[in-house]
């Protein structure tokens, strides 16, 4: 039975909530089985085959025996943690968020205040058109639910961890999150998918809307276990002078897709678009990112970086769209990418279109070996060539993890970057003071 | 911008130069496509059994084959039933050799558009294959290029003279089933050019081909097939009109390119098919298969295209880099103007050690014309070394037009080193206003810079090529500013 | 020391040395000026081993060894340093990371154990207050951001660190005021011992107030036209290069 059927027949609809709500969930279902899941014919998964997913026969995830060790620990943040799919009060602690903000698991608010749940759902556009958050949004499966009111500053940033720890055979989860952030209010959200040596399947979905002057960082974290297979949706909207900054980091999982797509829909709104993938042997990592200027005056700004080592294959597909009547758009991406050995693969797509001439665009997508004058600088400095190889192919990516401004986040993003190849681990490893 | 609005309307009703019918008597196959057709097509041509059975195996998969629907371009379906796939003047029936015999209104038309068949009047240097609808009326030059062992003749006579360079070749870089146009074609292709250049020869001048669109009704499928051996050169150009009507018309080549060791060929194309009007009524739709095959060690295939005309251009002329050190180029300007569509860019699939490739595309939209690039460069896992730079460039002239860009890039081997780099803005208003206050007019101005913009395309145009398109350029995008 | 002998040196099929000699005994500071294109660069390129080069004659031997032979970390391991005209930025490499692994690399080279992490941030730590190199350059990326000033410095910071035999400054002077230059020449003349030597390119006379060398070589057209005392220096200052080039072309 595959995923479609396994989300229709086992991952039963909650049957405690309002029937509008469970309307809307059959609903995407509906559209899910009609489409069924996406196949290679499809120009948006021309490099991803999701077939392996037909041939597993899903469970939802069973409640957690313990409480395994949290793949990101920050002392000075809030945090809200799930484990198989279930909330863990005993690892949640958001304290003084709660002021000028609302932050509630979704069971509870679909328990209480069903219609935020609702409403929210109805505003995401990628539910109507993407099978995956369809069905995440079809299946049963708690996450959060984060409404910032106007003007709240969020003084610590929030890590909010999505972990498997299930010992049967593909089980699988639909985490989702919703923030909703008010005029001026600001939040930093940590995003971070984790779990055990399992086949399991994580289809995610987080949906962050902005009011005019809305701020959000989000950091998104996919470090799941080297069986596992991450399906991962994020939906932006952005209003008036609106910022959102998202950083995807892939760095686990054997298959992980991550879409992002972002809708620039008043003046004066930005995104700030950052990645990198490591997709080292036995992995298949894509991202697919998706700018829709909807607005005059507003920017776009995007760069990925990725790795390719062992049998590994890396995707990155990013599309800017220009819309028409749009004036002053700015917009500018740049995909630089490197393989490690000739059994990788990187495909890459840095795509434009544009319907209005009021703009500014710059592309740039580079695969290449390593900067040879660098190469030769570290050499003179009495550094071997091999090692000289291995850091700038760190530095490669680690000068996007340097822009990262949690320390925290940015050990664990160079720790999994080094482990990520072998030629990269040695040298590393060797240079930590 | 500047240009005031009644020098912006009066340049929009500039005519297309091309645009006139020729009034004579064709001959013409009913509308329809079907065995029949094909069979007619090949007793037309007088062919040989070889040549008729491959239509029809062509024919065979057409049928079986969808339409493509990827392309960024809108248009509604074309019956393929209402065509006619075969038009020829009547008195090139008997496949006339002599320029003495060819009907008078021919020479007049080609005099029109400014190509003289009379060799003395020709352009010192370049010979020219002159295809009309669906026959080749004629060759210029075929006893100075023999001399030099050169072949050039038309596909026609190709297959009844040189039956074996033919079988060898034809469909070995364009497979029948390719895709849909490239079969639709192989089953009822016309006439075309047939190149030979033997080792070690560099063809003594520039070759061309000129086609031309007349009868209506008809779709143009020619075929052309160049073939450079070992250590030779060719600079092969092509040229295309048709008259102004209102009903589109299909144009579905193929175009086939090999070079052996160290060979090398530059193919330019200036395409200026009838563009539709400002609606969009009519124009044609220019459905092309162009490939190259760098088969050999150290051969270099160069394309160089600039499309003005048609109303879709669907075309990616592309290199297969087989050969060790072989080289693959493509340099296109691509202009949609009114409400024309275009979706071209090139293949550039990476298979032997240390091949490179260049791509430079500049795409100019005005009115409410579509242009996207949609380019591939694959390096294979057996190109060790390879090397690809992309240059990508939009110019956007009006708030209502279309700039899009799809490159692929897949890369299979470490020792790869690609660079992709893209732009799109609007004509540069610190530019404009810097020659205006130099006292040049705003028109001048905006063709200085669109100039300037396809300067890396033009040069590589041979120089008499180079300033036509520059004039067509202009005249393309004349009330494009406003 | 150092000896070269006849060396001819190409960049795709085009000469840039045409039979370079020198030598420089322990303890020497030698300088080489000439005008702009005249080969100086390459000479320093060559000594530290920079590919692109084709040598079409000639050799370099350094304490005995063949110089040539060997890559570029093991000349750095021989104890040859090149203080870069134009040092290289590289993203994401951590520059004193960068330097930890160059200090370990040479130690390892020379069959020495690596250097614990408390004694080498001791020594960085001895090394940026001598040089005068601001705290937060040490924990940016190479060159990264750094100023024109602060890329000389800190190439000269990497020299008192790794404490070559050779060192080679390549028109370490370009670009920098008169207080950058004085940090410059303070580091090199610390470094100045018997057993060491340097090989200084210049454009100016200037640095040779500071860094004073027992000889001065003009290069012209890929050879050295002039040797002389530290006067010649202020010969060239004042007379320019042109009496001494027209002869060489």
């Amino acid at each position: 039975m595959g995923l479609v059927e396994a989300v229709a027949l086992k991952l039963a609809l909650p049957t405690n909530e309002p029937a509008t709500l469970s309307a809307l969930r059959r609903d995407a279902l509906t559209r899910a089985r009609q489409h069924g899941l996406p196949t290679t014919h499809q120009e948006d998964w021309k490099y991803t085959d999701l077939a392996v997913l037909q041939t597993l026969d899903f469970t939802p995830a069973a409640a957690p025996r313990a409480v395994p060790a949290l793949p990101l620990v920050m002392p000075d943040a809030y945090r809200i943690t799930f484990i198989n799919g279930h909330f863990v009060a005993r690892e949640s602690n958001v304290g003084d968020l709660q002021i000028g903000c609302k932050v509630r698991t979704i069971n509870a608010v679909t328990r209480d205040e069903p219609a935020t749940f609702e409403a929210s759902l109805r505003r995401a556009k990628t539910l109507e058109t993407k099978v995956l958050p369809a069905l995440n949004v079809a299946a049963a499966g708690d996450g959060v639910i984060i409404q910032l009111a106007a003007n709240c500053v969020a003084d610590r940033p929030l890590v909010v961890t999505f972990i498997n720890d299930a010992r049967e055979q593909a089980t699988w989860s639909a985490p989702r999150i919703i923030v909703e952030a008010g005029a001026h209010s600001q939040l930093t959200l940590i995003e971070i998918h984790a779990g055990g040596d399992d086949a399991y399947c994580t289809n995610a979905f987080t949906y962050l809307a902005t009011s005019a002057g809305a701020q959000i960082q989000h950091y998104r974290i996919t470090a799941d276990g080297p069986a596992a297979t991450h399906l991962g949706q994020v939906e932006i909207e952005l209003g008036r002078d609106a910022h959102v900054s998202n950083f995807a980091l892939a760095v686990g999982g054997r298959l992980v897709r991550v879409d992002i797509d972002c809708e620039l829909a008043a003046p004066g709104a930005s995104v700030t678009l950052k990645g990198i993938f490591m997709a080292s042997d036995g992995q298949h990592v894509d991202h697919h990112t998706r700018v829709d200027h909807r607005a005059s005056d507003t920017t776009s700004d995007e760069i990925y970086k990725g790795i390719a080592s062992g049998d590994g294959r890396g995707v990155f597909n990013g599309k800017v769209v220009a819309h028409a009547g749009t004036q002053r758009i700015a917009a500018t991406q740049t995909s630089n990418n490197l393989l490690l050995s000739s059994t990788a693969e990187i495909d890459t797509k840095p795509e434009l279109e544009i319907y209005t001439n009021d703009i500014r665009c710059t592309h740039g997508a580079t695969l290449g070996q390593l900067d040879e004058d660098a190469l030769f600088y570290l050499q003179a400095r009495g550094i071997p060539r091999a090692d000289a190889e291995a850091l700038t192919t760190f530095g490669f990516v680690h000068a996007l993890v340097a822009e990262i401004p949690y320390p925290e986040v940015r050990a664990l993003a160079a720790k999994r970057v080094a482990l990520s190849a072998p030629a990269l681990a040695g040298v590393v490893a060797g240079l930590t003071l | 911008m500047a240009a005031s609005s009644s020098e912006v309307s009066a340049l929009l009703n500039r005519k297309y130069d091309a645009g006139f019918y020729t009034d004579i008597e064709q001959d013409q196959a009913p509308p329809g496509l079907n065995e029949d057709i094909v069979r007619l097509i090949s007793a037309k041509k007088q062919e040989p059994e070889w040549m008729l059975e491959w239509r029809l195996r062509a024919y065979e998969r057409w049928l079986r084959m969808p339409e493509p629907k990827w392309a960024h371009v809108h248009y509604p379906p074309i019956d393929y039933q209402a065509l006619s796939y075969y038009s020829a003047p009547k008195t090139t029936a008997n496949l006339l050799q002599s320029l003495d015999e060819v009907d008078p209104k021919l020479l007049e038309t080609y005099k029109k558009l400014g190509i003289p068949l009379q060799e003395q009047k020709m352009l010192a240097g370049v010979a020219v294959d002159a295809v009309f609808d669906s026959v080749s009326v004629h060759t210029t030059f075929k006893d100075k290029l023999a001399a030099a062992g050169v072949i050039f003749c038309s596909f026609s006579e190709a297959v009844r003279e040189h039956p074996d360079l033919v079988r060898k070749y034809l469909g070995s870089v364009v497979p029948q089933a390719d895709n849909y146009y490239a079969a639709l074609n192989s089953a009822v292709f016309s006439d075309g050019s047939f190149v030979y250049i033997p080792k070690h020869t560099r063809c003594p001048m520039e070759l061309s081909t000129y086609f031309r669109i007349n009868a209506m009704n008809t779709g143009q499928f020619e075929r052309t097939l160049v073939i450079a051996d070992t250590g030779s050169y060719v600079s092969y150009l092509e040229g295309c009109t048709a008259p102004q009507r209102d009903e589109n018309q299909l144009h579905a080549a193929v175009v086939e390119l090999i070079a052996l060791d160290d060979a090398q060929i530059k193919y330019s194309t200036v395409q200026n098919w009838y563009p539709g009007d400002e609606q969009g009524r009519g124009g044609i739709y220019n459905f092309v298969t162009k490939r190259g095959d760098c088969r050999g060690r150290n051969s270099k295939i160069s394309w160089t295209q600039v499309e003005t005309g048609s109303a879709i251009t669907w075309k990616y002329p592309s290199c297969i880099l087989k050969g060790e050190n072989s080289v693959g180029e493509f340099y296109s300007v691509a202009v949609t103007h009114h409400r024309q569509q275009a979706d071209t860019g090139t293949k550039m699939i990476h298979l032997g050690r240390n091949t490179r490739s260049t791509i430079i595309s500049k795409g100019i939209s005005a009115g409410y014309g579509q242009n996207a690039y949609r380019g591939l460069v694959r390096i294979a896992k057996s190109a060790e070394n390879a090397r690809n730079y992309t240059q990508c460039d939009s110019l956007l002239m009006s708030d209502h037009c279309g700039a899009h860009t799809f490159p692929y890039i897949e890369v299979r081997n470490r020792t790869a080193k690609v660079e992709h780099e893209a732009t799109a803005s609007k004509i540069s208003e610190d530019q404009l206003f810097y020659l205006q206050s130099r006292g040049i007019a705003t028109e001048d101005a905006v063709n200085l810079i669109v100039n300037g913009f396809c300067k890396e395309v033009f040069k590589e145009l041979p120089m008499e090529f180079a300033v036509e398109a520059q004039k067509l350029l202009s005249i393309t995008l004349e009330g494009a500013v406003g | 020391m150092l000896r070269i002998e006849n060396l001819h040196a190409e960049v795709a099929g085009k000469p840039i040395l045409r039979g370079v000699n020198l030598t420089v005994m322990p303890g020497e500071v030698h300088a080489i000026m000439g005008p702009n294109g005249s080969g100086k660069s390459t000479l320093a390129y060559l000594i530290a081993g920079r590919p692109g080069y084709t040598i079409t004659a000639g050799s370099i031997t350094y304490n005995g060894k063949d110089l040539l032979a060997l890559a570029p970390e093991e000349r750095a391991g021989e104890g040859v340093f090149l203080a870069f005209q134009y040092p290289v930025e590289i993203p994401g490499v951590n520059n004193v990371y960068m330097l930890k692994a160059a200090v370990n690399g040479i130690r390892k080279y020379r069959g020495e154990p690596e250097m614990g992490a408390v004694e080498f941030l001791n020594l960085v730590k001895s090394k940026t207050k001598a040089i005068g190199l601001k705290d937060d350059l040490l924990n940016r990326p190479v060159n990264q951001g750094f100023s024109g000033g602060e890329k000389k410095r800190n190439e000269i910071f990497q020299m008192s660190v790794l404490e070559p035999r050779l060192g080679v400054l390549d028109e370490t002077d370009s670009g920098l005021d008169i207080d950058a230059l004085k940090v410059v020449a303070d580091g090199v003349n610390r470094l100045r011992s018997p057993d060491r030597s340097f090989v200084v390119v210049t454009h100016y006379q200037r640095l040779l107030d500071y860094i004073v060398p027992d000889q001065v070589h003009v290069l012209a057209h890929g050879r050295i036209v002039r040797s002389g005392p530290r006067e010649l220096a202020l010969e060239l200052e004042a007379r320019g290069y042109d009496w001494l080039t027209a002869d060489a072309a």
